[in-house]
């Protein structure tokens, strides 16, 4: 009986065509429009917390977060370990109305179909729960050939997803039994001028545009409400929803939202969504494969130039005043085929060197030390410690490094490598550049930057720094072994701004010569 | 797409929460963690509570009011920590420097805040410091505020709290960027 319910709540579908051609090219700026803040805006999964943390239900949810699953996917709590779903919190979209704000989720899968799905959560502008919803695109072959067009294809909605008893009647009621009866769309340049595709004179101070959806919902034609599976079911009636001026984000401050058998008026309009389509990302099975790297870096350490530099640079950590006490380093260009031309800082530091200018093209190799201790003479009598690991500036020099390399020669992305070498080893550090830029994008937030350095502090660096701040003790071996596990750990699982980045951190193996014989790397 | 609901709906009915694994505040730093397990380092015995609320420290030209509150279960990206973080009012020679005290946005919360404490110095908490100082700085390490806890010793007193700004400079000759003083001792109000 249970099942019937819901199989029945399941049945509200509606085939919907996008069909947008060259919209609101005729649209005029005006004044009022121009200087708008938009209404869509990319969120981080952090930011998502701190405005939803308070709402009840919004704990169960996290629990489906990508991050927050345990065990790797194939462990996971499915009813088919081959055909998993969860949803992503790498982008969420905010969009804010009158009446309410919807977040907007991809659905990660590991099926290989065309369709795609977003989850798209609705908060009543009280901040309580108003709506929780699956959406399924099915797109159109014209769109996959260009999926940065506007969506063509159908839309449906499966809205039973919280009707189990387990949750409470209350999420059930806002979302059952109702049907998409409507979709339309406009676009939203990044300037919130509303109806005007990207390059229209009011979108010209903007550097993106999304095209938002507005899903309506009402009662359900009887036909859908009676069926008895589970099946997708579609009524074939295409909506024009595209360029004619911008008809979707309707605010709905009236929403009969806990009508189920909803029958739209102008006075009593039924629910609506507002959502816009986040289309799958390229899938991120390209995780750094360890037996390339480690090859890889072994013929970069065994390079004539390189290896001549890494002599002379490791002389240092153990600092004397002949080093005096400072940081050193030096990057490579790649300027041929295992060709690599030197450049050094132009200034030296306690914790850091200078380059200037701070990236060059090419230069996608960079090793510097961490000299074991310094002075601050003006400070104290005593010496300061030096990470004896890379520490958070180095990760995020990494991620500059990679991303100006990927703007400027996208093709040696890959190869852009930061070598650290500290009393505790030799550490190797690469990323994959889509990722180390999208969380290089997330620590321009400074909460997020603040967060970032804490947790790196609070995980890797607390120990260390507890024994050298009391005198008298030092790191010895097994101290140092250990702060650099906790460096590899925290790497492991680095997620900045809700962005998994997936480092591959190599530690150099160390031969009778004291040369570097190979490299370990953590599968 | 009917598998992908299931799977949504399965998942939905059975995740509560489950995944936290709750350890001690004071292990944080210590332990060392499975790769796929969330961790929420929580102040199980509350030993965070003795740094909270209003604290004061006043001389002839400088008045710093310091107010301490809870953040439990602050979001690290991927593991959980019971927090506390710090609004301040620091006045010199009568000009208001830096007034947070009725700021109530989130950005207010990340001046001063962390919850480094170990088992073995239970009055000692480490946190992240961003004095939000117009004078640029580029340290060796992110700056740290160690506090220590000084409990009464005689009837009627107030407790106390060292406050101790950690932070090296890159070059003997770069400026101290803070205006609020290294070295403090506050009283509890």
């Amino acid at each position: 009986m249970k099942i019937k319910h819901y199989l029945k709540l399941s049945l509200c579908l509606f085939t919907v065509m996008f069909i947008v051609i060259s919209c609101e090219k005729d649209s005029v700026p005006t004044t009022d429009e121009t200087g708008k803040e938009s209404i869509v805006k990319k969120i981080s999964l952090q930011e998502l917390n701190l405005k939803l943390g308070g709402i009840s239900q919004y704990k169960t949810l996290t629990s489906l977060f990508e991050e927050n699953r345990k065990g790797n996917k194939t462990e996971q709590k499915s009813l088919d370990a081959s055909d998993l779903a969860w949803i992503m919190t790498d982008e969420i979209v905010m969009i804010e109305r009158e009446d309410a704000t919807f977040y907007t989720f991809r659905i990660g899968t590991q099926t290989e179909q065309n369709e795609f799905y977003n989850f798209v959560l609705g908060i009543n502008y009280d901040n309580t729960l108003r709506s929780m919803r699956i959406l399924e695109y099915i797109p159109s072959d014209s769109w996959l050939e260009d999926t940065s067009a506007p969506f063509v294809g159908e839309v449906k909605s499966q809205d039973n997803i919280f009707s189990e008893e387990d949750i409470t009647n209350a999420i059930a009621a806002k979302s059952a039994g109702q049907c998409i009866t409507g979709v339309s769309g406009n676009w939203e340049c990044n300037l919130g001028n509303e109806g005007h595709y990207d390059g229209h004179p009011s979108c010209n101070a903007g550097t993106s545009w999304n095209y938002v959806v507005t899903v309506h919902y009402g009662a359900c034609p009887p036909e859908l409400t009676t069926g008895d599976d589970g099946n997708d079911n579609t009524a074939g009636q295409p909506i024009n929803t595209g360029g004619t001026g911008g008809s979707g984000g309707n605010v709905n401050p009236n929403s009969n939202f806990d009508d189920d058998d909803c029958v739209p008026t102008i006075e009593n309009p039924c629910p609506d969504d507002t959502t816009t389509i986040l289309p799958p990302v390229q899938n991120d099975d390209d995780e750094i494969d360890c037996d390339e790297q480690k090859q890889r870096l072994l013929n970069l350490v065994n390079n004539e130039t390189i290896k001549q530099h890494i002599n002379d640079l490791k002389l240092g950590i153990h600092s004397d005043l002949s080093g005096n006490y400072k940081e050193d380093g030096v990057r490579f260009a790649k300027t041929g085929a295992n060709q690599y031309t030197p450049r050094y800082p132009s200034e030296k530091f306690n914790a850091g060197v200078d380059y200037t200018p701070n990236y060059q093209a090419n230069e996608v190799v960079s090793v510097h030390i961490h000299q074991t201790k310094y002075w601050n003479v003006a400070q104290t009598g005593t010496p300061f410690f030096n990470a004896p690991v890379p520490s958070d500036a180095d990760i995020i020099e990494l991620m500059e490094n990679i991303k100006y390399i990927k703007d400027n020669n996208p093709l040696l992305a890959d190869e852009v490598t930061q070598i650290v070498m500290t009393e505790a080893g030799v550490f190797a550090i690469v990323m994959e550049p889509d990722e180390a830029i999208a969380a290089l994008n997330a620590l321009q937030d400074s909460k997020i930057s603040k967060d970032f350095s804490t947790k790196f502090k609070k995980k890797v660096l607390s120990k260390w720094k507890k024994v050298n701040q009391n005198a008298g003790e030092t790191c010895d071996a097994e101290c140092l072994n250990d702060v650099a596990e906790k460096f590899k750990k925290f790497m492991k699982k680095l997620k900045i701004g809700g962005v998994k980045v997936k480092p591959k951190v190599l530690r150099a193996v160390i031969g009778n010569n004291n040369q570097i014989t190979g490299w370990l790397c953590d599968e | 797409m009917k598998k992908v609901f299931l799977i949504l709906f399965g998942l939905l009915t059975t995740a509560f929460y489950a995944q936290e694994q709750i350890v001690p505040l004071t292990q944080e730093g210590i332990l060392d963690e499975e790769d796929d397990v969330v961790y929420y380092y929580k102040d199980i015995n509350g030993d965070l509570n003795k740094f909270l609320g209003t604290w004061k420290y006043q001389d002839a030209t400088k008045e710093l009011i310091v107010t301490f509150y809870l953040n439990p279960h602050k979001d690290y990206d991927g593991s959980y920590s019971d927090d506390i973080y710090a609004k301040i009012k620091y006045t010199e020679n009568g000009t208001v420097i830096y007034n947070t005290l009725s700021d109530i946005s989130e950005d207010s919360k990340y001046v001063i805040f962390g919850s480094t404490i170990y088992a073995d110095s239970l009055n000692k908490v480490s946190l992240s410091y961003f004095e939000p100082t117009d004078i640029a700085y580029k340290g060796a390490v992110n700056p740290s505020l160690n506090l220590e806890y000084l409990p009464c010793s005689t009837l009627g007193c107030s407790p106390q709290l060292k406050w101790d700004i950690f932070w090296t400079r890159n070059k003997d000759s770069d400026v101290w960027p803070f205006k609020i003083p290294q070295h403090l001792t506050l009283t509890k109000q």
